[in-house]
């Protein structure tokens, strides 16, 4: 694979192994993860809340066990917002996902092992359009993970998110009826773990986005003004790392004419 | 913040995928292309569209309303007249999404919503070709067997359909050009109507080869 594009505002966001000690926190009140004890997946961390995807996935990855999720997330997070190429990107997704199924199997009860793969086969499963991942049965495995993520951590936001994501998706493409029925999906479970999610980490912009994004085709109204609303929100937060700046920069270009 | 829908980004990812595939054929365009023409980071893309087929369905979806709409005019054409301009206007939106038939076979052998679709558009395009032959025979304009309609349908269908095609395999650098389209619609229109020739009442053969001329004028 070619090496990574590089995050658009390289040096706005720089942290060393202190400063994301210090702010840990705050920079990870949407995935709860615990602040690590092993200076080397600090680093791969840090690397990661600067914009530096590629280094911090395969620091992430020399640091054994350890640094597994570190290199899910910034494989991911590349991939999702910052890898073009449709066929790269879909192969980052699968990886990641199979790293974290595997962690899954030795840390069972390591909520990001199965909040990592449910996102990672749910950004594959949109990128290979919603019928097709569920005929291939991948939306059984995305809810059950995120629904064991939020069982181990239920202080999990980003797993809220994404499940709000996937009852939006999974009704938006089968319908309320077949949606319900075969994936137990709902419409009001997913608006209510959107607005749990929010109640989680009010100042997450990509809660905002995903929200915003999920009432649409929820309720089926383009110009719904609560997505406005959200999305004017999501514009106006005050980003503390790398990732928080592509979300804001993707809803201020939503805002743009 | 002034207050602004959201969804503009949205819809103009369409507008430009529309205008990309129609120029160089979906099978030629990557979403890293799209994004790159819109200049909008590829994450922006994917939140609004994250699968090329997503692109692929909104906007088959939005041609297969259109048609929908336009198909159900058939009824009211009563001359050749309006089946010139029926014929004109079905060619303009066609023509509008051209990428569906310039790689029709390939659409439909990796897309599951084209497969399904596309038969459904054929047979309503059959069944609106078959109500104009009704009507025009109602109002004498048209004199035809009932045992041909099927088949003169049918074959109505086809040019309707390949038409693109045909005109691409002619000239596949410049055919689908957009300033060769008045000439290919009218070109298509023209050979649509004329197997409706043996079955048209005199004056309206004469009409229909004035329409033709008038048009043939105006090309040159």
């Amino acid at each position: 694979m070619a090496p990574w594009k590089p995050f658009p505002h390289a040096g706005e966001y720089a942290f060393n192994v202190a400063s994301v000690r210090q702010h840990w926190a705050r920079l990870h009140a949407g995935d709860a993860e615990p602040l690590p004890g092993n200076d080397d997946v600090l680093m791969a961390w840090a690397l990661f809340h600067s914009g530096e995807f590629q280094r911090a996935f395969e620091t992430g990855l020399r640091a054994g066990v350890e640094g597994v999720t570190v290199a899910n997330k910034a494989a991911c997070i590349y991939a999702n917002y910052l890898e073009s190429r449709e066929k790269d990107r879909l192969v980052l997704f699968l990886e990641a996902a199979e790293r974290a199924r595997e962690l899954a199997i030795q840390q069972p009860a390591n909520p990001n092992a199965w909040f990592w793969q449910a996102y990672a086969l749910g950004r594959y499963s949109q990128g290979i359009s919603v019928a097709r991942a569920l005929a291939q049965g991948l939306g059984k495995r995305v809810k059950e993970a995120l629904e064991r993520t939020i069982e181990l951590q239920p202080q999990h936001a980003d797993a809220h998110i994404a499940l709000g994501t996937f009852h939006a998706e999974v009704i938006d493409k089968v319908g309320s009826l077949i949606g319900g029925m075969t994936y137990g999906a709902r419409k009001e479970t997913g608006l209510k773990m959107f607005a749990d999610a929010l109640a989680l980490n009010p100042e997450s912009a990509m809660a905002k986005l995903e929200y915003a994004r999920g009432l649409v085709m929820l309720e089926g109204q383009p110009d719904h003004p609560e997505a406005t609303r959200l999305y004017q929100q999501a514009a106006a937060t005050m980003p503390m790392d790398a990732k928080e700046r592509l979300d804001r920069d993707l809803a201020r270009a939503e805002l743009q004419d | 913040m002034a207050k602004k829908a959201p969804r503009r980004t949205a819809e103009r990812i369409l507008e430009v995928t529309l205008e990309l595939f129609n120029r160089f054929g979906e099978p030629n365009v990557s979403t890293t292309l799209i994004s790159a023409e819109l200049n909008i980071s590829p994450g922006n893309l994917y939140y609004h569209y994250p699968a090329k087929d997503e692109l692929i369905n909104s906007l088959f979806d939005r041609y297969e309303r259109s048609l929908s709409e336009l198909l159900n005019a058939s009824d009211n054409v009563r001359d050749v007249e309006d089946a010139w301009f029926f014929m004109h206007t079905l060619f303009e939106l066609i023509w509008q999404y051209r990428f569906l038939y310039r790689d029709l076979n390939d659409l439909l052998s990796k897309n599951r919503r084209l497969e399904t679709h596309f038969q459904w558009v054929l047979k309503n395009k059959a069944r609106a070709v078959k109500s104009l032959l009704d009507s025009m025979s109602r109002a004498g304009t048209v004199s035809i067997d009932s045992r041909e309609v099927e088949a003169t349908a049918t074959s109505m269908v086809v040019v309707l359909t390949y038409w693109l095609s045909y005109e691409y395999v002619r000239d596949p650098r410049h055919a689908l050009e957009p300033e060769h389209a008045q000439t290919a619609l009218m070109r298509g229109a023209h050979h649509v109507l004329n197997l409706l020739v043996p079955y048209l009442e005199t004056s309206q053969r004469r009409h229909l080869m004035g329409l033709v001329d008038a048009y043939h004028q105006d090309e040159k």
